[in-house]
This record gives C-alpha cells, sequence and structure tokens, in this order.
C-alpha cells in the first residue's frame, strides 16, 4: 500500500507534460500507488481559483484515489479565505503545495501568516513546499505554530542538511520526500533524525518519476513496519483516513 | 493621439500585480487611455496551461470585439493538435515564449507545425517574448527557464522568417547597446520591439534619432505592469509628433487590420 502524499496536476508548460485524469491515475496504477495528495500549485504565477476547479474535478472523478489539497493565494485575503471554505467543503483536505516561491511571498508575511492561521484553526495539513529561498519563513511558522498539522515538502531540497537539525525538535512538522533530491544520505539521514513517525512518501508526479523514492525506500535497510509507515501509515494518521 | 497596444495580459497575475480579469475593466482602461485596439495574451495560457488559456480568451473575446485581437500563446511542444484548434478560429496573432517553455528557436524541426500554418496567413505577427518583467524573472529558477534569449537567436530566426512579422516583447536594449541594436532593426525588416520594459530614460529619443522609430510599437504589458506610465513615458519623450504617432498607433495598425 502507498500513498503518495506530494503530486501535482496541472500541465508543466515549461516540461512539455500533459496528463489527464485517466492517464495520471493509469500512471499511479502503475507504481502501485492506491491514493495520492493532488494540488495545483503552479496556478499561484496565475489564477488559484483555476487550480481548485481543476483538482476538484479530478477528485470528482476518482473520489477514491485522489485526495484534493487547497491552493490559496493568501495575496486575495478574504476571498482566498472564502475560497479555502469553499474547497473544504468541497471535499478536499489540506493546503498545498504551499509555495512561498511560486506566489513570491514569504511563509511568514503577514498576509500568509494569516491564511497558516486559519489552516490551523481548522487543523488541517498544510503541505508546504521548502527549498532554499523559503527556508527561512517555513522555519519560522514552525515555530509559531506548535499546533499546526505541517509537512515539509522535500525536506529543504538541497538546503535538507540545514533543516533536519532545526526541525527535529518540532515534532508536529512531518517531512515529505517530494522527489526532488537523490543524494546518498537523504533518506537514512532524514530517518535517523526525525524519527519514523514523521516522514512521508511523496514523488512530486508528474513532475518527477514515482519509482525513484518508491526504490530508495523499498530498498532501504530498514524494517518492513517502518517502510510501512513511510509509505502510508504516517499520512494515513495525518489526514486522520479510516 | 490615437493607439494600440500590442502587448496587453488577460486574467490574473497571482504574483503581486492585481492582474486584470474581466472584459469590461481591460475595456475601461483602453479607454480611459484612448487605446483603439489591443493585442491580448491570457497569463493562464502563458505560464500554466496554454490550452486552457487560450480557449479561455477565445470564448471572452468574440463576445466584447471592440478591438481586442487574441494573441493566442503557442508551447510548439504540444504539437499540431492543439495549433490546428487555434487556427481554425482565424487566429490573427501568435505568441511565442521560448525561453519560459524551454525551446530554441533554431529548433526548426519543433517549430515547423506551427509555422507552417502561420506564415502564408496575411500579416502574421509573431509576438516573441524575449525578456519578462523583474517579478517574473526572480520566478525563473523556480520554474526552471532562463528570463532571457538572446538577440543572435532572435535575428537568426527572423532571417530564417522573412514573411513573419516579428515583435520582441518584455526586452530593451542597454544604453550602451543602442547604435547595435538600431542596426540590427535596419537589417532586418520584419523585426520590431514593443516598449512594455523600456524604462531607461532616453532610450526611445536615441532610437528615434537614429532613424527606427518605424520599429518600434507601444506596448503596456498591462495586466501586469501599469497602462498610465506605459502610455506617458511616449507622451513625456522628447521625439516628434509623427514619431509618437508611429510608436503609438501607425506601425502596428497593419498587422491589427485596425
Amino acid at each position: 500500500m502507498i500513498i503518495d502524499f506530494h503530486t501535482v496536476v496541472h500541465p508543466y508548460e515549461m516540461r512539455a507534460l500533459r496528463y489527464d485524469v485517466d492517464a495520471f491515475v493509469g500512471a499511479l496504477d502503475e507504481y502501485g500507488i492506491a491514493r495520492a495528495v493532488i494540488g495545483a500549485p503552479f496556478y499561484y504565477v496565475t489564477d488559484y481559483k483555476l487550480a481548485n476547479a481543476k483538482v476538484l474535478c479530478w477528485m470528482k472523478r476518482y473520489p477514491d484515489r485522489l485526495i484534493g489539497f487547497a491552493t490559496i493565494n493568501p495575496l486575495f485575503a478574504e476571498e482566498a479565505f472564502e475560497e479555502l471554505a469553499r474547497c473544504l467543503d468541497a471535499g478536499m483536505m489540506g493546503l498545498g503545495e504551499y509555495h512561498a516561491d511560486l506566489m513570491d511571498m514569504p511563509y511568514d508575511a503577514p498576509l500568509s501568516l494569516k491564511l497558516l492561521d486559519k489552516a490551523v484553526a481548522l487543523k488541517i495539513p498544510v503541505l508546504f513546499h521548502t527549498g532554499a529561498k523559503s527556508l527561512p519563513g517555513a522555519c519560522r511558522v514552525a515555530e509559531l505554530f506548535p499546533e499546526g498539522k505541517f509537512v515539509f515538502a522535500h525536506i529543504g531540497d538541497d538546503k535538507w542538511r540545514e533543516l533536519l537539525p532545526f526541525i527535529a525538535p518540532h515534532r508536529h512538522v512531518s517531512l515529505c520526500t517530494s522527489g526532488t533530491i537523490f543524494e546518498t544520505g537523504y533518506f537514512s539521514e532524514t530517518l535517523k533524525q526525525v524519527g519514523e513517525d514523521r516522514l512521508i512518501y511523496g514523488s512530486d508526479f508528474v513532475y518527477i518519476d514515482p519509482a525513484i523514492f518508491i526504490g530508495m525506500i523499498t530498498n532501504a535497510s530498514i524494517p518492513g513496519h517502518v517502510k510501512e509507515k513511510i509509505f502510508w501509515k504516517n499520512a494515513a494518521r495525518l489526514l486522520e483516513m479510516k | 493621439m490615437k493607439k494600440i497596444d500590442i502587448n496587453v495580459f488577460f486574467g490574473r497575475w497571482g504574483i503581486r500585480s492585481k492582474g486584470c480579469y474581466s472584459i469590461p475593466e481591460l475595456r475601461h482602461n483602453l479607454e480611459k487611455h484612448k487605446v483603439e485596439s489591443a493585442a491580448v495574451t491570457s497569463t493562464v495560457a502563458l505560464v500554466t496551461d496554454t490550452k486552457a488559456g487560450n480557449q479561455w480568451l477565445l470564448e471572452e473575446i468574440p463576445k466584447n470585439k471592440h478591438g481586442l485581437k487574441p494573441a493566442i500563446c503557442v508551447n510548439p511542444y504540444w504539437g499540431e493538435g492543439d495549433i490546428k484548434a487555434f487556427f481554425e478560429k482565424d487566429t490573427p496573432l501568435v505568441r511565442l515564449f521560448p525561453a519560459l517553455h524551454n525551446y530554441s528557436l533554431q529548433n526548426e524541426k519543433l517549430l515547423a507545425p506551427v509555422l507552417s500554418y502561420f506564415e502564408p496567413q496575411k500579416n502574421p505577427l509573431v509576438l516573441l517574448t524575449a525578456g519578462v518583467t523583474p517579478q517574473f524573472a526572480a520566478l525563473a529558477p523556480v520554474v526552471g527557464f532562463n528570463p532571457a534569449i538572446n538577440w543572435p537567436e532572435i535575428i537568426a530566426f527572423a532571417r530564417g522568417h522573412p514573411k513573419l512579422n516579428i515583435v520582441v516583447t518584455g526586452s530593451a536594449p542597454e544604453y550602451f547597446q543602442v547604435e547595435d541594436f538600431a542596426n540590427m532593426l535596419k537589417s532586418n525588416p520584419n523585426l520590431y520591439f514593443e516598449t512594455s520594459c523600456w524604462h531607461q530614460a532616453g532610450l526611445l529619443e536615441k532610437i528615434c534619432r537614429l532613424g527606427c522609430a518605424h520599429k518600434i510599437m507601444f506596448g503596456s504589458a498591462f495586466g501586469i505592469l501599469d497602462m498610465g506610465s506605459a502610455v506617458e513615458k511616449i507622451m513625456f519623450a522628447s521625439i516628434s509628433e509623427n514619431e509618437k504617432k508611429l510608436v503609438f498607433y501607425e506601425n502596428a495598425a497593419p498587422f491589427l487590420q485596425t
């Protein structure tokens, strides 16, 4: 059983990738992924509401396979809160991939903090993009919201070595593999520092091949029950899935 | 003074700029600045989904014709299927964004399906985005593109496609490059530039003094940038009334069938 906590539904114009929902779910089948969290962060650059329309459409077609996360741009203030409420009412289960770089706003900017405050009050998981540029803001919100159900995608990306010692004591933050770092030691060191209950499998498909991290986890020298936690149990707990 | 805006964006722009996402709002701005006609590109088509963004644009604009000309954003990687659908709707303009969509203008094999539909049209005009606004350039390493393409590549493309009229958008020469820039314009009759990213004082004046007023078109990048400032920088320029007429209107008029 695999839950992929980090996938993306939109076309990557710049990478010439285009999947419709049937092809997307067909690909999940090939990789043995039972359920996937879907979001559409590139719409932060243009119209975040179009992202949600698309995610809802996909969720409706495969309600047992796709778990929608909302794309919410805090720049649009009250409208953004209304959109979040609308998305959750329609069955979305979280916020993300919340992306400071794509919306060109640090996570700890005042408008963003208001949105995160709302998400924390609603007790929904938030999947954050983390990388070199967005890491300071992500670390700050980890400190500001100890009740948050936060998941840091990419584990800081190429700054993963900097992130791990900081985030280890923040037990409310889980880390998602999210596909983009393939370095030796990335997975084992993360597991060592944050433990087996806070590490979640995510691929960043359609951008990154899901097989890469399936392979990394499957071939890791760790017990089977730990692999199960990473592949699905930790995600299921965070999503409060039965 | 009559104006044609060759570089307008329609749709939300989620990074800072308010954007423009209703036809009445766009019309209001155009009327306020006495812009008779405008070439309009969908922001969604440009960045996140060419097909959906173009379709939306084509649905919106026929309802509100009034001088608005859809500029269809073409990502040549999507092949003939998408392109055919656009051209069946009698698309007068296309926009290419090779830096964002990661291809070279010298990749003839990739571009051939697009150009084979477009080149035979009467007065075909390509808006070629060569650079981007600073806010968008900040996204380049995130999205994974080079924010600018270089002049040699543009010149080679213009010379290889003499039937195409090419307006380079989002790009300006540095002041020290102006003479080379003017020579480039003079030696490539099908090559034009628009003014939305011409922020340097004295640039337009010098280009005009070098005899290139007939190669520059007014562009505001409205929807991302402010239209008022785009208009005023040309109104305030120390160039002749005739040169202003060329830049604001006459250079673009034959291509927008105004």
